[in-house]
């Protein structure tokens, strides 16, 4: 919905016919540099090898440079009844942290513990049930949207069944060709507790003979109003909600930990 | 104690003594021309220093005073002062009608007359727009406007361009009642907030109270614009207009039946999609954007005591690309009102109110279309009475009875659309008020206006109501029936206003004011927009209260040629609204868990000199103000510049007349930019950057200034005619009068920020801050025409 807000609002400015008038320019604007935080990124999947953590640091805002990786932390998942999961530092890409056994179980609270730089960061996050997709269909727009009415795309949606004893969260991600689409579309079952949910992939260009692959991912409330206050970030303009940080799930520092219970699914578009 | 009650007899059989027979001298003035009622007229007993009335909102007035022989003066701004002597035996009704003026602005003055009424009047805190000045004032696409006049006012800061509304002594832009002809409008904004939707050729009067307003008013704590409509020429058709680049209108007023009744209409439509079918740009091409505002009234004298009148205004913003977009929204008022004197003392006026808010959005067409839309809905019952109890004092007492209908969205789809949205609930209330309040004058020196506000608000059903818990999270969910109650809430609201006469120049002012609001704009952006939601208050929402303290000196120099006011305020409200970070307002049916609840103070000074006659007229004001919120949960608790804190904000009007055919016009403003949220770091997730925050609204968007310009060139207002008898050449005023005028917004082309974004260079991948501007230059001619 954020998403459709920016996205029309974004129109407005631009098919106006202020724009004859309306200018865009680089200004110099200083800004004081908050101290550095710690980026912790902490995914747990249910499929072997898919789980990492991702350390960090935050940048100036005008500094070109990348981000620096921390190495040299010792990083560790443990699972409600006690397993302890190991993640060992990936040595051809420094700062991600990997481990060879853990695979996320439906349903179980995990804590997550990063020793790095002297601070102890620490995060609860819980599994919830594995969603599965029933399927994916679509609708030809050609010329909707403002499309040349000859051109063929394709409108994809997504449907699966909400679980009705939980209340839950979802992210639904694509890939187009193998190249990662970079919307994503967060959910929750508030309207539609127990019931099929059909939606629109709304941002993601499909033509024909395009192989999409579609994952869904169910989250913790903690995961998801993070994700959803980070989009409101990403999307900011001028007609945006004042900005602030995502709030995050960590004792301390930012970024996310957060355990998916993933489903995906193939399509390939006539 | 004996010395006591026989000094208090003696007292009151001496004062009844004097009260022996007193009469009561009561009337009507009007508009020689137009027949139009004269509100704000002053009449003045010569005889009796500091005896007098003003008309009311209608042009009516009533003074009872002993019997005997009186030379009384009526005066009202832009007409010639008539002083007549009236031998006052019984109880008299006098009606006057009162010739205009010179037709220009700042004609010098012969008669000298007192226009004091900036320092004599009780009322503080109030900024009134003589509509005439308004045409003069250059404005953006050379549309003249009452509400961007206002913004030059001192206290009264504009949204910025691209904004709809406006900012009063540090209150957000929810916190204004606009009221055309009673009826409240809530959004007066068209296109984004660069024009307004009142046409101010169908306009009499304007007012606009900065807090301290009148018990009569209530519902909006920071400020009252109450706009009349003129009544409509009731003495010959007359007719105006005026063809404009952007822009075009047309009013027609004429009368029913000659000095009995009356009708106007006034229609104003913007064509800018035209110029857009010239773009090469083929998504301006198929562009649809457009505006138009219709004003309509009718009144017609029934009798001497009764009078009615019916009024409305409709108007419409569309914007939409081709058939794929639609986005429309507006507004439509109705009005209808009885005037009644019950007595030459007691005049009552009784109003039907109707008001409508809505807009909607469309996306595709046909089966495969999805439409959003949300209204808000008022009928309004309202009774005002004014009881002149005598020289000294006016008793003003009345109530009103709302009925809000809320609908926050309707969702249609087309049949070919899958997915389901529902609609989100409909909200009713109900929110009522009496008051009472009386003007005292004392001994010439001290005019006091108090009063009492009696203001209840309650949510009724049907609907499910939902209960949250302190983190946003639903616990639960209750449903009411027709017209159960589920909350109600009430508060008692005093105002007092004061002003002490030091000497004939000068003044000082005092007022204090709470009032209460029951309603709510809903608006998570940083920009106000048409697609605001507005909520009633209810088991969740708490009403926002106000306390304002004001103080102010008034003086007048150069026998009242010119005008200087410096007034301080300070303004402590509670229940402030502001929402979590990240919050989801858009089409949420649990809307009211994203909300937080604080604190807000604003305070400042306000200064203003202004020169009201001569051939140069104009005026300069300068706010120093600060506005700040507190909320535990944001800033981690600390207090923060609410977003529309500017520091400093300066205009100054200038309208010189070089000749009678020629003026010119300039306004230059500059005001401190808006506290604004910038990163102070950046980091990566999920393999994108991401801007890290500190504090809130701790940095400001560059400084605003611009300059305008205007030249306003009359055509001849006199021809030569041969006289019938003389054979000599007369001069004849010509029926058809016309004008151009020529406008430049922006002369020197600053380009103030209305944006500022923190992106990645595509190219050096160098995170730069990119400003964006509306506006450069804007030049713009118009003609304007009257018969």
């Amino acid at each position: 919905m954020n998403r459709m807000k920016t996205l029309f609002f974004t129109c407005v400015l631009a098919v106006s016919f202020f724009g004859f008038y309306s200018c865009e320019k680089v200004i110099d604007v200083p800004l004081n540099d908050a101290d550095r935080e710690i980026v912790v990124e902490a995914i747990g999947r249910n499929f072997l090898g898919e789980s990492y953590i991702l350390l960090s640091r935050s940048g100036s805002v005008y500094d070109d440079g990348g981000f620096e990786r921390l190495s040299g932390a010792v990083v560790s998942v443990t699972d409600g009844d006690g397993n302890v999961f190991i993640f060992v530092e990936d040595l051809t890409d420094p700062g991600r942290y990997v481990s060879f056994d853990f695979v996320a179980q439906p349903s179980t609270q995990y804590s997550l513990s990063v020793n790095v730089e002297a601070q102890l960061i620490t995060a609860t996050s819980s599994s919830l049930s594995t969603p599965v997709l029933d399927s994916l269909t679509y609708i030809n727009t050609g010329g909707a949207f403002g499309g040349s009415p000859t051109d063929t795309s394709y409108l994809v949606f997504y449907n699966f069944v909400d679980n009705v004893d939980e209340t839950n969260f979802y992210q639904v991600s694509a890939w187009v060709n193998g190249v990662k689409d970079d919307n994503f579309y967060i959910g929750n079952d508030v309207l539609g507790n127990g019931q099929l949910a059909s939606a629109p992939l709304f941002g993601t260009d499909v033509r024909p003979k395009d192989t999409l692959f579609v994952e869904l991912l169910s989250m913790d409330e903690a995961a998801y109003t993070y994700l959803s206050t980070l989009s409101s970030n990403i999307n900011a303009g001028p007609f945006s909600a004042t900005p602030a940080n995502p709030v995050s799930n960590l004792n301390q520092g930012v970024g996310l930990f957060s355990v998916y219970m993933v489903d995906t699914m193939t399509i390939i578009l006539p | 104690m004996f010395k006591l009650i026989s000094c208090t007899l003696l007292l009151i059989f001496a004062s009844s003594a004097f009260g022996q027979e007193k009469v009561t001298l009561s009337g009507h003035l009007t508009d020689a021309d137009s027949g139009e009622d004269l509100l704000g007229a002053r009449i003045a007993i010569n005889d009796l220093p500091g005896v007098g009335a003003i008309t009311n909102d209608y042009g009516f007035y009533s003074l009872t005073v002993p019997k005997g022989t009186y030379s009384i003066t009526f005066k009202s701004i832009s007409f010639e002062t008539k002083t007549v002597t009236i031998e006052l035996q019984a109880d008299l009704v006098y009606d006057l009608e009162m010739t205009p003026e010179g037709r220009m602005i700042g004609v010098v003055d012969v008669t000298g007359e007192k226009m004091d009424e900036n320092v004599t009047s009780a009322e503080m805190g109030v900024d009134k727009i003589n509509v005439k000045d308004v045409d003069n004032i250059p404005v953006l696409f050379g549309e003249k406007d009452i509400m961007k006049t206002m913004q030059l006012l001192p206290g009264v800061k504009s949204a910025g361009e691209g904004n709809s509304g406006f900012y009063v002594r540090g209150g957000s832009a929810d916190q204004n009642l606009i009221l055309l002809d009673e009826a409240p409008v809530y959004n007066a904004s068209h296109l984004l907030g660069f024009f307004s939707v009142f046409n101010s050729d169908a306009l009499k009067d304007v007012k606009l109270y900065k807090g301290g307003a009148p018990a009569e008013y209530g519902g909006r704590l920071s400020s009252v614009m109450d706009i009349k409509m003129k009544d409509g020429n009731a003495k010959q058709l007359s007719v105006s207009g005026g063809l404009g680049l952007i822009s075009s209108k047309l009013t027609i007023e004429a009368p029913i039946v000659k000095d009995k009744g009356s009708f106007i209409v006034s229609g104003r439509r913007t064509y800018a999609d035209l110029f857009l079918g010239f773009s090469n740009n083929p998504a301006a091409e198929n562009s649809i954007l457009y505006f138009y505002d219709l004003n309509a009234k009718a009144n017609y004298r029934i009798g001497k005591n009764d009078r009615v009148f019916i009024s409305g205004y409709f108007g419409r913003d569309k914007f939409g690309f081709s058939d794929q977009f639609g986005f429309d929204w507006g507004n439509a008022t109705g009005t209808v009102r009885w005037n009644h004197l019950y007595s030459d003392r007691l005049f009552g006026n009784t109003s039907f109110i109707f008001s409508n808010y809505n807009y909607k959005i469309k996306f595709g067409s046909g089966d495969d279309s999805f439409q959003i839309g949300s209204e808000i809905q008022d009928i309004n019952f309202k009774e005002d009475f004014n009881f002149y109890i005598n020289s000294n004092n006016t008793l003003n007492f009345g109530g009103n009875f709302i009925h809000h209908t809320f609908r926050p969205g309707e969702i249609e789809t087309g049949s070919d659309i899958d997915f389901v949205l529902n609609d989100i609930d409909e909200r009713r209330s109900l929110e009522s008020a009496l008051y009472i309040s009386n003007e005292q004058s004392i001994k010439n020196r001290w005019k006091i206006v108090y009063g009492l506000r009696y203001s209840n608000f309650v949510q009724i059903g049907p609907g499910n109501i939902y209960s949250f818990n302190e983190n946003g999270d639903i616990t639960g969910s209750t449903s009411y029936g027709n017209w159960e109650k589920v909350q109600a809430y009430n508060g008692l609201e005093p105002r007092v206003s004061a002003s002490y006469i030091l000497n004939e120049k000068s003044s000082i002012k005092g007022s204090f004011a709470r009032t209460y609001q029951y309603i709510h704009l809903v608006s998570n952006s940083t920009s106000s927009l048409p697609t605001d939601v507005w909520m009633p208050s209810s088991s969740n929402i708490k009403p926002q209260i106000a306390d304002q303290v004001a103080v102010g000196y008034f003086r007048n120099f150069f026998d009242n040629m010119l005008e200087f006011s410096a007034e301080a305020y300070y303004k402590g409200m509670q229940n402030v609204i502001d929402y979590r970070d990240g919050a989801e307002v858009t089409l949420n049916p649990a809307v009211e868990g994203e909300l937080l609840y604080g604190i807000g103070r604003a305070y400042g000074l306000e200064l203003l000199l202004k020169k009201r006659r001569g051939k140069f007229t104009g005026w300069i004001s300068y706010t120093l103000s600060r506005t700040e919120r507190q909320f535990d949960e944001i800033n981690n608790g600390a207090w923060y510049a609410a977003r529309q804190d500017r520091t400093h904000d300066f205009s100054i009007v200038a309208m010189y007349n070089f000749t009678e055919r020629i003026s010119l016009s300039g306004t230059w403003v500059y005001y401190t930019g808006n506290a604004v949220t910038f990163p102070s770091g950046k980091y990566e997730i999920f393999g994108q950057p991401v801007d890290l925050y500190s504090e809130r609204n701790g940095y400001r968007m560059p400084n605003y200034h611009r300059l305008d310009l205007g030249l306003t060139l009359l055509n001849k207002k006199f021809k030569m005619v041969a006289d019938p008898i003389s054979g000599e050449e007369v001069k004849v005023a010509k029926r058809f009068e016309s004008s151009w005028n020529f406008s430049v917004y922006n002369a020197y082309g600053r380009e103030n920020a209305f944006s500022i974004d923190f992106r990645t260079n595509e190219t050096t991948g160098v995170t730069e801050a990119v400003q964006l501007s509306l506006f450069k230059i804007v030049p713009s001619v118009s003609y304007n025409f009257k018969f």
